[in-house]
């Protein structure tokens, strides 16, 4: 007999009492912070006057989306966002799990922490430290030009040339996340059945093997869920680091959605405008996020919902 | 076994690390904060010798109106104090002019911006709130009923004021801070000289200029001499960094009027885009000239002012246009680093020895009233007059004196001749100057009423001093500038999309004709360009708006 929902409910709160209590924080910090401004979207379809608040401002319609349709360099900086955010995918996601698997191999534990420590320094430096420390060392003078220098090439600073900007930014953000990003890989490592290694030891399997065939499979799932969150934040290039990094010469390839947002939305004071540019970020994002997860499960790996 | 409890911990872990990020977030929600109530000191009020009939009020005043007043911005306050409650030059503004404030402000750390515009849609707003306000956001403000026409009150209340903006000397300051129907609406920072609105100019080695036995140079062509001259002996260059507020660079020396960005102008009554003449293009030709001749900073695109700090100590260049503040870093490097450079100011480059500069770095009468203070309609009457008579005293003979100075015998003394000088109390502060002047006075950046020109005198150093006249010198620019009209809301949304794409558009062209990625032979589908931007557009909207000024 099927109990009813109330009954349901009761049994499996008591049951994860402390799963249920460990998610309130969750839930407090989920609707205040991305439900409860939902409603603040609504200035996308006004022409909304800080002083006439939310409920005075009048309404446009669709407007603002067809001013960020009419203006060119909105395309280019949709363009330059998803580059930016392929190249991460490409270039960067694939980097923590092979730093996690080469972890997993290292039977040495102190030279395994040691490594594991100084890969993780970096996430605790603030990016306009990071992004200081990268305009000095690609100034003419700087240590990457003059390397550059010593294999052959012109000094010149780097950061003025649209075709080294993707290096730098990807390169950077790899030395920046990888020791963080490779944790919740170890976790997942750690989660492996050891009976399955001492099995396949005894069928005369090699180290190679068992990464293959055992510890990368154990990683899959893992992989695919992040992935797909992955892809549901394909507009979301942090604007910090660009803001950072970008001037008037790297516009072309640097400027993206954010960026965008940021000049239009903070220093023209374009709430609704870039409001609206966001809601259509969002939309973008979903339809990401919903096809991604559709083809992950189609795949037979595990979707997100 | 083991090894399941770890991974366990480790999700434990990471939940309460994703926890403790989120719950850092929560700090930014309450963006304002009121500083405590500060009480007028009690004093007697002094009774007035001229009769009560006459003026009906004098400093102090005697009121039982207790004001709030909300600062965004850069109303001085040193790091010393937390508080403006507790700065002495705010206890003594309370004091003189006898009406109690409450100082508020957003809370440190929040974005300032941000935290007013959700004051705005508070229910009750503060008495008083001072803002980099122009005459547009004010009118904004006054037509969405926020703030209070002040015109009826100010010939009573604000008689300094009120003086000093009916004297014909000063129709432009009137013009600049008055609605297209001729009203009031807030109290703006004056500046009472030309000198006290340009800070940026060219500075250069006199110690090597003297080396090379060359000239402060007046020209372009003596620029050039200059520059290959410390080429060659120092390997130095020419530095400084783009995107600068109202910044023409070296523009002068071909009469252009922009330097790296997009900027409008007035000739003759007409508005122009100076990146799409044929002059700017001459300015870019002999920057691009001096970049392929190694005479430029190859950085300069990604410079800022620690970096050109940097290579002005380590003597990688011996040019720089840049801020008055740094000139004095630079001197200062060289003090303590004991290198013997010998940094000056001097003249913006000219098209003739003589000739006017028509383009230097200046804020325009525009930036008399890009700050200033506003009467919420939240007070009631009474507020609003004694809220007047607070905001008239730094227009005020004694009040001038106090925003600029301080106290007289304490602050600063008048000499026999005039002059007015710090004492040691400000010039011998641990902290620095600066520091004491915004404990004891109000005008070390923006404030409300008249900074005088004798403030910056007692203020700077000698070399500043000297540089600020080099770069003032002999320039009309002035009459170039577009004075502070204000747009229609629908001319400002049109200006506004056009505009953010002719400047990107602008700063991304500027910066590669000058490195020599897009030939100058091009310039022509620039401007092509910029007219399919709708340059043509914006013009219209821009002299439309120009002309209602002029013909107010």
């Amino acid at each position: 007999m099927k109990k009813s929902f109330a009954a349901r409910v009761k049994r499996d709160f008591q049951r994860h009492k402390f799963k249920y209590l460990i998610f309130i924080p969750v839930l407090v910090y989920l609707i205040l912070f991305c439900y409860k401004p939902m409603y603040g979207v609504i200035i996308a379809f006004q022409k909304f006057r800080p002083s006439l608040g939310i409920d005075g401002s009048p309404w446009v319609g669709l407007e603002q989306f067809a001013r960020a349709f009419d203006d060119p360099y909105f395309w280019r900086a949709l363009r330059n966002t998803f580059t930016i955010s392929l190249l991460s995918l490409v270039f960067s996601f694939p980097v923590p799990v092979l730093l996690a698997l080469l972890l997993n191999e290292v039977k040495v534990s102190w030279f395994k922490r040691t490594i594991q420590t100084l890969t993780y320094m970096p996430h605790f430096i603030a990016t306009v430290v990071v992004c200081g420390m990268i305009t000095v060392y690609c100034q003419t003078n700087g240590l990457f030009s003059q390397i550059l220098v010593f294999f052959g090439g012109e000094p010149t600073n780097l950061l003025t040339h649209s075709k080294y900007f993707y290096p730098i930014y990807i390169l950077s953000t790899i030395w920046q996340n990888v020791g963080w990003d490779s944790i919740i890989f170890l976790a997942a490592l750690a989660g492996i059945d050891q009976e399955q290694y001492e099995a396949a030891r005894i069928d005369g399997a090699s180290r190679m093997q068992q990464m293959r065939y055992i510890t990368f499979p154990g990683l899959v799932p893992t992989i695919s869920m992040l992935l797909v969150l992955k892809l549901g934040k394909v507009l979301n290039v942090g604007y910090e680091k660009i803001l950072l990094l970008y001037q008037p010469l790297t516009y072309d390839v640097a400027d993206v959605i954010s960026t965008y947002v940021y000049r239009k939305g903070l220093i023209d004071a374009d709430y609704s405008f870039s409001t609206a540019v966001n809601l259509f970020n969002s939309a973008v994002n979903i339809v990401f996020l919903l096809v991604s997860n559709r083809i992950s499960k189609k795949l037979g790996q595990s979707g997100l919902f | 076994m083991k090894k399941k409890w770890l991974s366990r911990a480790t999700a434990t872990v990471l939940v309460s690390i994703m926890t403790a990020g989120m719950l850092v977030g929560c700090g930014d929600e309450n963006v304002v904060s009121s500083e405590t109530e500060t009480q007028a000191t009690s004093e007697t009020q002094v009774a007035s010798e001229t009769p009560v009939a006459d003026e009906g009020w004098s400093y102090p005043v005697d009121t039982d109106e207790k004001l709030s007043f909300y600062i965004v911005g850069n109303l001085s306050k040193s790091a010393k104090y937390a508080d403006r409650k507790d700065v002495p030059f705010y206890q003594g503004l309370i004091e003189r002019t006898g009406i109690p404030i409450e100082w508020r402000t957003a809370v440190e750390g929040a974005d300032a911006n941000a935290a007013y515009n959700l004051l705005l849609q508070e229910e009750v707003l503060p008495s008083i709130m001072f803002n980099a306000y122009t005459i547009s956001t004010v009118n904004t403000l006054y037509e969405d009923g926020l703030i209070y026409d002040l015109t009826p009150y100010l010939e009573e209340y604000a008689p300094d004021f009120w003086a000093y903006m009916n004297d014909p000397a000063n129709i432009a300051d009137k013009n600049a801070i008055t609605n297209e129907e001729g009203k009031f609406l807030m109290f703006p920072l004056i500046r009472e000289n030309d000198t006290l609105i340009t800070y940026i100019g060219p500075v250069i080695r006199q110690d090597w200029l003297d080396e090379c036995g060359l000239k402060a140079p007046v020209t372009l062509e003596d620029w050039e001499t200059v520059l290959t001259a410390f080429k060659e002996k120092y390997n130095a260059t020419f530095s400084f960094r783009v995107r600068r507020y109202n910044y023409g660079g070296f523009a002068s020396g071909v009469d252009a009027f922009a330097d790296l960005d997009m900027q409008l102008y007035v000739d003759n009554g007409e508005v122009k885009l100076a990146n799409a003449q044929p002059e700017w293009k001459e300015y870019l030709t002999v920057l691009n000239r001096w970049y392929d001749a190694g005479l430029i900073d190859p950085d300069f695109a990604t410079n800022d002012d620690a970096a050109v700090r940097t290579k002005a100590l380590n003597n990688q260049t011996g040019a720089i246009v840049t801020a008055m503040s740094q000139l004095t870093n630079y001197i200062a490097d060289a003090e303590a680093e004991n290198t013997g450079a010998v940094w000056v100011g001097c003249s913006y480059p000219r098209t003739a020895a003589g000739a006017p500069t028509k383009r230097i770095q200046t804020e325009s009468t525009l930036v008399k009233a890009t700050n200033g203070a506003v009467v919420t309609t939240s007070c009631t009457e009474e507020e609003l007059i004694a809220a007047i008579q607070f905001l008239n005293y730094g227009y005020s003979e004694e009040g001038m004196m106090y925003w600029n100075f301080g106290e007289e015998g304490k602050t600063y003394e008048v000499a026999a001749d005039g002059s007015i000088q710090f004492t040691d109390v400000i010039t011998a502060d641990e902290k620095g100057i600066s520091e004491a002047l915004k404990d004891y006075t109000g005008m070390y950046s923006v404030g409300i009423g008249i900074q005088m020109e004798a403030f910056q005198k007692a203020k700077n150093a000698q070399s500043s001093v000297e540089a600020l006249a080099a770069w003032t010198d002999n320039t009309v620019a002035r009459d170039y500038m577009t004075p502070p009209y204000s747009r229609t809301e629908e001319e400002q949304t049109k200006y506004t999309d056009i505009k953010a794409v002719l400047s990107t558009y602008v700063s991304e062209m500027a910066l590669k004709f000058v490195t020599g990625e897009e030939s100058l032979d091009n310039f022509d589908k620039f401007v092509e360009q910029l007219n399919a931007y709708k340059l043509p557009e914006l013009l219209e909207i821009e002299q439309a708006a120009y002309d209602r000024y002029v013909n107010r």
